[in-house]
C-alpha cells in the first residue's frame, strides 16, 4: 500500500512537471517598463524596456517599439522582433502619453489588474511627451536600463512626500472608490532628461488636469500627513518690515521667500452632516525655517508669531485658490466626498452623483502654523 | 559437544578446551604440580596482566602447603573478584573476558580469577562535538571509563545504571543510565523493553542499537542523539531523560528527545543567555536556509522570475546567461560537488585533506565559475547552505539536513515554489507524526507547551529556566524556586 502510493507520488511528479512551461531566466526578454503612446485611431504604439541576457553583450538593457490595437497585442507583435521570449512578470513601471491617458486608462488598466503576473505595486505615470521618447533616453550610462531609473525617480519623490502614491493599487482604489479621484504623476522631458513636470488629474479614468509642483504641495496637505516635507513659499514682500534688523544687508531688495523643512502635518476634515457640500477642513503644521530671504530678526518672539501667521495666511489663501481649480474641473483628488461617506450614513454620495456637487463645493479651511526651530543661535 | 560438564579427568579436560578454543595458539594451559596435586591454569596471553597473574596469584598458588580445595582456591587467594563455573561453555566464555580459570581435575567445579588487560585509549577531547567553551571531555571506547566518567559527573545514589546483554552470537554490554527519582517510569520501560526485545546477531556500536530502536528507523531525521560529550549526557540525564551506553562504542544515546534538542549545545547553557539564545536562534535560522536557500534558487530561476527583486535581476540573468545546464541541473551538480568536498575531506588523511579543501573549494570554485559550469550567486548560495548544515551540533541531524535538500532541488526543478510547498508540507507532516520513545517529537511546538519554549527554542537566564522539559515528563518537573534562586547576598567588607 504504502510502496504503491509513493510510486504514485513519482509518477505524478514526472507526468505533472510536464505540464508547467519553463521560464529559465537567461532565455527571456523580461520587461521592467512600457510606455503607451496614441499611434492612430485605433491603434497605439508600445515601447517596452527588458532585459535579455546574452554572454557575448555587456549591456543588458534593450528597448523595442511595435504596434498594436492591444495592449497584449503589442507584446505579441514585439515579440517577433526579439530574440527572447518577452515576459511582463517584472514590469514595475507603465507609462501613458497625455492623449492616451486623456481617452480614458480603465481598458489598459483593466488588464494590467486581472494579469496575474503584474504586480499591484507597480507605478503608473502620465507622460507629456511621447513616451518612446522618454523610454529611449538613456540619460545616465551607469543604469542603463531608462525604466528603472524613472521608476526610481517616482519612488523617491513618493518616499519624499512630493508625489502621492501612484500605484497600481492606489490608481484603481481611487478610480473604484465613491468620492474620489486618482492622480498620476507627470513626466516631461527637458534637455534630454526625463522630469517629473507636476501631478495629473483624473476624471474617473481620464485625466482632465495637469497641476504644478507647487499645488501638488497643496493636494499633499490636504490628501495625507506629511512626516518629512519641505516646502517653499513666497510671502508679500513688505510682509515683516517692521522686524527687518536696522543695517540694511545685501538682500533687503526683492521678494520675501520662505524655506519651509521637516514639515509635520496633521489634518481633519470635517464634512457638515448631511450635506457633502459644506466642509471645515482643519491643517495643523509643524516645520522647521531653514531659509528666509530677508534678514529678520528671528530673535524676536513676535517676528516670528508675525511670520507664522503670514504663511498661514498665504497657505489659507492658496488651499482657497487650489480648490477653484479642482471645482474648474470638476475634480476631487483629495477626497471629500469620501470623507463625508466615512462620517455620514445618510445622503451618501456616489460615483454619479458626486461629480455634480463639486462645483458646488464649499471648503473652508483653518490653518495652523507652528515654527519648531529657525536656527538662530541665541 | 560430549563433555561439557564437570568433573572431567585431567587428559579430557584439556582436550575438551583446547577444541573449544579451535586449537587456538593463544590458549595457555599450564599444569602445575603442587604437594602432589595437579592444578590447571589457563587463560588467553593477552587478554589478562601477566604480573598480577604471576604476583597474585601463582605465588600463592605454589607456597601453600597443603593440596587445594575449590573453597580454598575462592577464600585464600589474594584477589577480589573469584567466581565458580561449573560447564565448559562457561570456562570459555570467562576466559574470553579476561579471567584466569584454575581447575582442580576431577572437581565439580572450575574457580575464574578475573585479571583483564583491555587495550583502551587514553580519555581524550572532543572530536565531532567540540566546544570551544567548557568541559572538553568525550567518551571512549571503554565501557568501564565511561561509567566511571558518569559516576564521577553524577556522583549521587539516585543515579541507576541498570544492565543488559544484547547480541546472540557476539553479545555486548548495554548500560540503561537515568535518575531514579526523576526520569519517568514509562520512558525507563519503553527504553528497558526495546533494547531487551533486541534480536539480533550484534550490535556494533552505539548508533546501530539507536537505529535499532529508534520509534521509526526508516524516517530521516534521527528520533535518539548520539553524543560523544559526558556533560551533554549528564545534563540530560539530570533532566529526567534516559542514557545507554554500549560497550565498545565512544558514544551514548539518549532518549526522548525533540527535534530542538538535536539543535541544542550544552554551550549554550555555559554562554550567558543572550548569547545561549542568539546562537540557538541562528541555528533555527541557519538550518531553514540550508533547506529552502538553494531550491528557492532553482525555483525563482526555473519559472518563477517575477520574484526576483529587480536589482538582482541583472546580475543573476548574466551570470545564468553563460551557464549551458538548466538551473536544477546546476544546483545539483554544485551540491554533489559540496557533498564529494566533504565526504573527500573526511576521507582523506588530515595532512591531505587541508590541501584538498583548498583545491576544491577555492581552486574548483573559481574555475567552474570562470569556465561557465555554474553562476557565481549559485556558489555562494551552495557555499553558504552547506555552512549552515554544519552548525547543528549533533552531526546526525546535520547529515540528514543535508540529505532532505536533494530532494527538494529536484522538486524545486519540476513544480517550482508548488514543490517547494509541497515538500515542506510533506516534512512537517512527517515531523508531527514521529514520536521519540512514545514522547512527540515536535514538541513544544506540537503539542504547544509556553513553558518548554524556553531552553528550547530560547534561552533565558537561569533564574527563569525553572522547569525541567515537560514533554519527557520527569517524575518532578521544578527544578528550584525562581526567587530563591535569584537572592543574592552581599556581605559587607568591614
Amino acid at each position: 500500500m504504502k510502496r504503491k502510493r509513493i510510486i504514485l507520488i513519482v509518477l505524478l511528479v514526472l507526468i505533472c512537471s510536464g505540464c508547467i512551461p519553463k521560464s529559465y531566466i537567461e532565455q527571456l526578454g523580461i520587461i521592467t517598463a512600457v510606455g503607451y503612446d496614441m499611434a492612430g485611431e485605433k491603434s497605439i504604439r508600445g515601447t517596452m524596456v527588458m532585459y535579455q541576457f546574452d554572454p557575448s553583450t555587456t549591456s543588458a538593457s534593450q528597448v523595442v517599439t511595435s504596434e498594436a490595437a492591444t495592449s497584449k497585442g503589442l507584446r505579441f507583435e514585439a515579440n517577433r522582433m526579439t530574440s527572447h521570449r518577452l515576459v511582463s512578470g517584472q514590469v514595475r513601471l507603465e507609462l501613458f502619453q497625455d492623449q492616451l491617458a486623456a481617452k480614458g486608462m480603465t481598458r489598459y488598466m483593466d488588464t494590467l489588474e486581472r494579469d496575474a503576473k503584474v504586480s499591484d505595486m507597480g507605478l503608473l505615470g502620465v507622460s507629456e511627451v511621447p513616451t518612446a521618447d522618454l523610454l529611449k533616453i538613456n540619460n545616465s550610462k551607469e543604469s542603463s536600463n531608462s525604466g528603472e531609473s524613472i521608476k526610481k525617480m517616482i519612488e523617491k519623490s513618493v518616499d519624499n512626500d512630493v508625489l502621492p502614491d501612484a500605484t497600481i493599487r492606489t490608481f484603481m482604489h481611487d478610480y473604484r472608490d465613491a468620492g474620489i479621484d486618482p492622480t498620476l504623476p507627470m513626466l516631461s522631458s527637458k534637455e534630454d532628461t526625463v522630469m517629473i513636470s507636476g501631478l495629473a488629474l483624473f476624471k474617473d479614468d481620464r485625466y482632465t488636469a495637469k497641476i504644478s509642483p507647487q499645488e501638488t504641495f497643496y493636494l499633499l496637505l490636504l490628501k495625507e500627513e506629511y512626516k518629512d516635507g519641505q516646502f517653499q513659499l513666497q510671502l508679500p514682500d513688505e510682509a515683516l518690515k517692521e522686524f527687518h534688523k536696522d543695517t540694511p544687508g545685501p538682500s533687503e531688495e526683492g521678494p520675501l521667500h520662505v524655506s519651509l523643512h521637516e514639515i509635520d502635518s496633521g489634518l481633519n476634515i470635517q464634512p457638515k452632516q448631511g450635506d457633502p457640500t459644506e466642509q471645515d477642513v482643519k491643517v495643523t503644521m509643524e516645520a522647521r525655517l531653514l531659509e528666509i530671504t530677508k534678514d529678520v530678526d528671528l530673535k524676536n518672539k513676535k517676528a516670528i508669531h508675525k511670520l507664522e501667521e503670514e504663511i498661514e495666511k498665504k497657505v489659507k489663501s492658496d488651499l482657497e485658490q487650489f480648490m477653484n481649480v479642482l471645482k474648474e474641473n470638476q475634480v476631487d483628488p483629495v477626497g471629500f466626498g469620501k470623507a463625508y461617506n466615512a462620517k455620514n450614513r445618510e445622503n451618501r454620495v456616489t460615483n454619479e452623483n458626486w461629480r455634480q456637487q463639486i462645483p458646488n463645493l464649499n471648503v473652508s479651511f483653518d490653518v495652523n502654523l507652528k515654527l519648531l526651530r529657525h536656527g538662530t543661535v541665541e | 559437544m560430549e563433555h561439557s560438564t564437570l568433573p572431567l579427568q585431567l587428559d579430557n579436560y584439556l582436550n575438551t578446551l583446547k577444541q573449544q578454543f579451535n586449537e587456538s595458539p593463544d590458549l595457555v594451559q599450564k599444569v602445575f604440580h603442587i604437594k602432589g596435586q595437579e592444578v590447571v591454569i589457563h587463560f588467553i596471553s593477552y587478554q589478562i596482566k601477566k604480573d598480577r597473574l604471576e604476583r597474585e596469584l601463582l605465588e600463592s598458588l605454589t607456597k601453600s602447603d597443603k593440596p587445594w580445595s575449590v573453597h580454598d582456591l575462592q577464600n585464600k587467594i589474594p584477589l577480589a573478584s573469584s567466581q565458580t563455573v561449573s560447564s565448559m561453555d562457561q570456562i570459555a566464555e570467562h576466559i574470553i573476558h579476561g579471567n584466569v580459570v584454575v581447575y582442580l581435575p576431577g572437581e565439580k567445579e572450575a574457580v575464574a580469577f578475573l585479571l583483564p588487560q583491555q587495550q583502551t585509549r587514553a580519555l581524550d577531547r572532543a572530536e565531532t562535538e567540540s566546544l570551544v567553551f567548557g568541559p572538553q571531555l568525550a567518551f571512549t571506547e571503554s565501557l568501564v571509563t565511561n561509567l566511571n566518567v558518569i559516576r564521577w559527573r553524577l556522583d549521587t545514589d539516585d543515579l541507576v545504571v541498570e544492565k543488559l546483554i544484547v547480541g546472540d552470537r557476539i553479545k555486548s554490554e548495554v548500560r540503561v543510565v537515568y535518575l531514579k527519582s526523576l526520569a519517568n517510569e514509562e520512558n525507563v520501560d519503553t527504553m528497558r523493553q526495546r533494547i531487551s526485545d533486541l534480536k539480533v546477531s550484534e550490535v556494533e556500536d552505539t548508533s546501530v542499537l539507536g537505529q535499532l530502536i529508534e520509534d521509526s528507523s526508516s524516517s530521516i531525521f534521527p528520533q535518539l542523539i548520539n553524543t560523544e560529550l559526558p556533560d551533554r549526557f549528564c545534563n540530560s540525564i539530570s533532566k529526567g531523560r534516559i542514557g545507554v551506553l554500549v560497550d565498545k562504542s565512544p558514544t551514548a544515546l539518549i532518549g526522548p528527545m525533540t527535534l530542538f534538542s538535536f539543535f541544542e549545545s550544552t554551550e549554550d547553557l555555559y554562554m550567558r543567555w543572550n548569547m545561549g539564545t542568539f546562537i540557538r536562534l541562528l541555528r533555527f535560522i541557519a538550518m531553514a536556509l540550508s533547506i529552502i536557500l538553494t531550491p528557492m534558487y532553482v525555483a525563482a530561476l526555473t519559472y518563477h522570475y517575477e520574484i526576483i527583486p529587480t536589482s538582482l535581476l541583472v546580475s543573476l540573468g548574466q551570470s545564468r546567461a553563460m551557464v549551458p545546464f538548466p538551473p536544477v541541473l546546476e544546483a545539483l551538480l554544485l551540491e554533489m560537488l559540496i557533498e564529494l568536498l566533504r565526504e573527500a575531506g573526511a576521507r582523506l588523511p588530515t595532512k591531505v585533506g587541508q590541501t584538498m579543501g583548498i583545491v576544491g573549494g577555492i581552486v574548483l570554485g573559481q574555475a567552474a565559475v570562470k569556465a561557465g559550469f555554474t553562476s557565481n550567486i549559485l556558489i555562494i548560495i551552495i557555499a553558504l547552505s552547506a555552512l549552515a548544515s554544519f552548525t547543528a551540533p549533533s552531526y546526525l541531524m546535520g547529515t540528514a539536513i543535508r540529505i532532505i535538500r536533494f530532494p527538494m532541488i529536484i522538486l524545486a526543478g519540476a513544480w517550482g515554489l508548488i514543490g517547494i510547498t509541497f515538500a515542506l508540507s510533506f516534512i512537517l507532516i512527517h515531523l508531527l507524526k514521529q514520536k521519540s520513545l512514545g514522547r512527540p517529537y515536535l514538541a513544544p511546538i506540537y503539542p504547544f507547551q509556553w513553558k518548554d519554549i524556553n531552553d528550547s527554542l530560547i534561552r533565558l537566564p537561569f533564574q527563569k529556566n525553572d522547569t525541567r522539559p515537560l514533554n519527557v515528563m520527569p517524575e518532578d518537573t521544578s527544578r528550584y524556586d525562581q526567587l530563591k534562586a535569584a537572592e543574592k547576598k552581599d556581605v559587607d567588607p568591614s
